[in-house]
């Protein structure tokens, strides 16, 4: 009995010795972002800058605007060369491929609509609505483009953003971003540090790896975050 | 084994009442269980006075029953408590619900392109935990050709997006009119508001996780620990119901930003989206820009089948997305 009665009380010793010596541990483990979210990663403001008045070159009083040179050097409508001038304009419209289409040849301040009807730059949607009408009725309803500001306009202003605020009229696709970083969720911190697998501590990774990942895939700095997920790269 | 080999000695002992020996071994197992039970109850050690909550927290009252006096003096705790830990004053107020609004969101898939600019535009409104990491949205990067949600991956890591073999999916609280949230919660801690959106009682929730389980959307979150966010990052424009800071062990979710929304504002994740694909409004409004994409645009709900009525919808209105080195003629494919 008194055997016994030792051998529990050594066990309780045990335990009182583990429970006061064992070291205070993390309940949860961290899982910072990848990276910290700048101001800039979360601005608000457009794309593109609204151009409402047509571009020039100089500043102030000796600023020339476009038909300034233009009137002392008139086109011809009919004979299509390729421009020794605005090098810097890559025009990638799809099937619109001619100045004219959009600028108005009488007046390079200008823009055109049908029939020769010079518009000014603050009009361009108008401009747009030419060729991509459904896109115009979506975007006069406000399906089409960004609102931001009020919803309620009785409470504040909505501001309707036009079409040139994200797109760049000479090369109208919709530019990629890079896109901020995912959810931490399996609190793998950083990937791959100093040599180091993270990878290994984890076993639903582990599980991932071995299961999911088809070979003949190019080793990215994407490579480590497709492991996670083998359905995207299974239905391709 | 004691007795097997000296039964005569533990006898002599046995008979003994009150020996010296025996005395010795009993009163250390004794001192042994106490200074266990003692030691299992370290962990109180590292307890700190945040952890106890005030008085006044303990007697407050649920968020309906309160009248003027009692939310005022609620948010006025709020406040010092926030004044305490981080040092700024923030605005605390109680936004309520405007009559003859009901709030419905819409998402254009076609124009989505997974950039996550939302998810960290929420992120910072709402004062959500750095870390842990809670988010309410969570884009699914989706594979052309089906809307199933479980070949959706939201771990992607690309150097640009979007990827022209997948369409994206942000999900984050759908504000359902039939909410299997509310329904579970065992003491109505969560509620939905007569303007649509479903709230929470951060004080009244008892962190049972079931509203969590109840979503098919996995629109609720948990702060399994103290929320960490770094005093510079805190959102001072605070309500009780939305992004007032949480405490450990209780449910958060997208609440529509309704401090921002119920005073006629964008929800921040829609401010904030790059490509317009983010719409957001009044649908009892017939004029309203998402009044009109539900009369104009195929719209679709997410998981229709379970019956949870969101206002929250999808639509497609293109094939493709029209992005770098894509084709860029109306109708035409690769």
């Amino acid at each position: 009995m008194s055997g016994t009665n030792l051998g529990v009380s050594g066990i309780f010793f045990a335990l009182a010795a583990w429970f006061f010596l064992a070291p205070a541990t993390d309940p949860y483990p961290s899982s910072k972002p990848v990276r910290a979210i700048t101001p800039e990663d979360i601005s608000t403001a457009p794309r593109r800058v609204r151009m409402t008045e047509p571009p020039g070159i100089g500043e102030g009083a000796f600023r020339l605007s476009c038909q300034e040179c233009h009137k002392l050097f008139p086109s011809d409508r009919d004979v299509r060369v390729r421009l020794s001038q605005h090098e810097d304009i890559h025009l990638n419209h799809g099937l619109n491929s001619w100045c004219f289409n959009c600028h108005s040849l009488e007046d390079r301040n200008k823009l055109v609509l049908e029939k020769d009807e010079e518009i000014g730059f603050d009009r361009v949607e108008e401009l747009c609505a030419k060729c991509h009408g459904t896109v115009y009725r979506d975007w006069e309803r406000g399906m089409h483009g960004r609102t931001n500001g009020y919803w309620d306009t009785s409470a504040g202003e909505a501001e309707r953003l036009v079409c040139t605020q994200c797109h760049d009229p000479h090369s109208p696709a919709y530019s990629s971003y890079e896109p901020l970083p995912g959810p931490n969720t399996l609190r793998m911190g950083e990937p791959l540090q100093d040599g180091h697998d993270e990878r290994k501590r984890n076993p639903l990774m582990q599980w991932r790896g071995q299961s999911g990942q088809e070979s003949g895939h190019e080793p990215t700095q994407a490579d480590h975050e497709s492991t996670l997920a083998p359905h995207s790269e299974d239905e391709e | 084994m004691t007795e097997d080999t000296k039964p005569e000695f533990a006898e002599v002992t046995h008979e003994r009442s009150f020996s010296r020996r025996g005395f010795l071994r009993n009163g250390l197992s004794v001192v042994g269980a106490m200074t266990a039970c003692v030691g299992a109850l370290s962990p109180l050690r590292e307890l700190d006075g945040d952890d106890i909550p005030s008085v006044e927290k303990f007697l407050q009252r649920h968020y309906k029953e309160m009248n003027g006096t009692e939310m005022a003096s609620a948010l006025e705790r709020i406040r010092r408590e926030v004044k305490k830990r981080w040092d700024i004053d923030p605005v605390v107020r109680d936004v309520r619900a405007k009559d003859g609004v009901e709030f419905v969101y819409a998402l254009n898939l076609s124009r989505c392109i997974g950039c996550r600019k939302c998810v960290h535009a929420c992120v910072e409104e709402n004062n959500q935990s750095r870390s842990p990491e809670i988010q309410y949205i969570r884009v699914l990067e989706m594979p052309r050709g089906t809307t199933d949600i479980e070949k959706g991956n939201h771990h992607y890591d690309r150097p640009t997006v979007p990827d022209d073999d997948h369409f994206y999916m942000p999900i984050q609280c759908h504000q359902c009119a039939d909410a299997p949230c509310v329904k579970v919660c065992p003491v109505e801690a969560t509620w939905t508001e007569k303007d649509g959106i479903t709230v929470i009682d951060y004080d009244w929730c008892i962190g049972c996780r079931y509203c969590e389980a109840a979503c098919p959307y996995w629109a609720r979150r948990f702060n399994y620990t103290k929320p960490e966010i770094p005093a510079a990052d805190i959102n001072p424009e605070m309500s009780y119901l939305s992004n007032r800071p949480r405490e450990k062990g209780v449910m958060e979710k997208c609440t529509f930003c309704l401090h921002r929304t119920r005073e006629g504002k964008m929800p921040a994740c829609l401010e904030v989206c790059p490509t317009g694909a983010r719409k957001f409004g009044n649908v009892l409004d017939p004029d309203s820009e998402v009044s009109q994409i539900l009369k104009n645009k195929r719209v679709f709900v997410l998981k229709e089948e379970v019956g949870t009525l969101p206002r929250f919808f999808y639509y497609f209105d293109e094939r493709y997305p029209r992005t770098e080195g894509g084709l860029d003629g109306e109708g035409e494919t690769k």
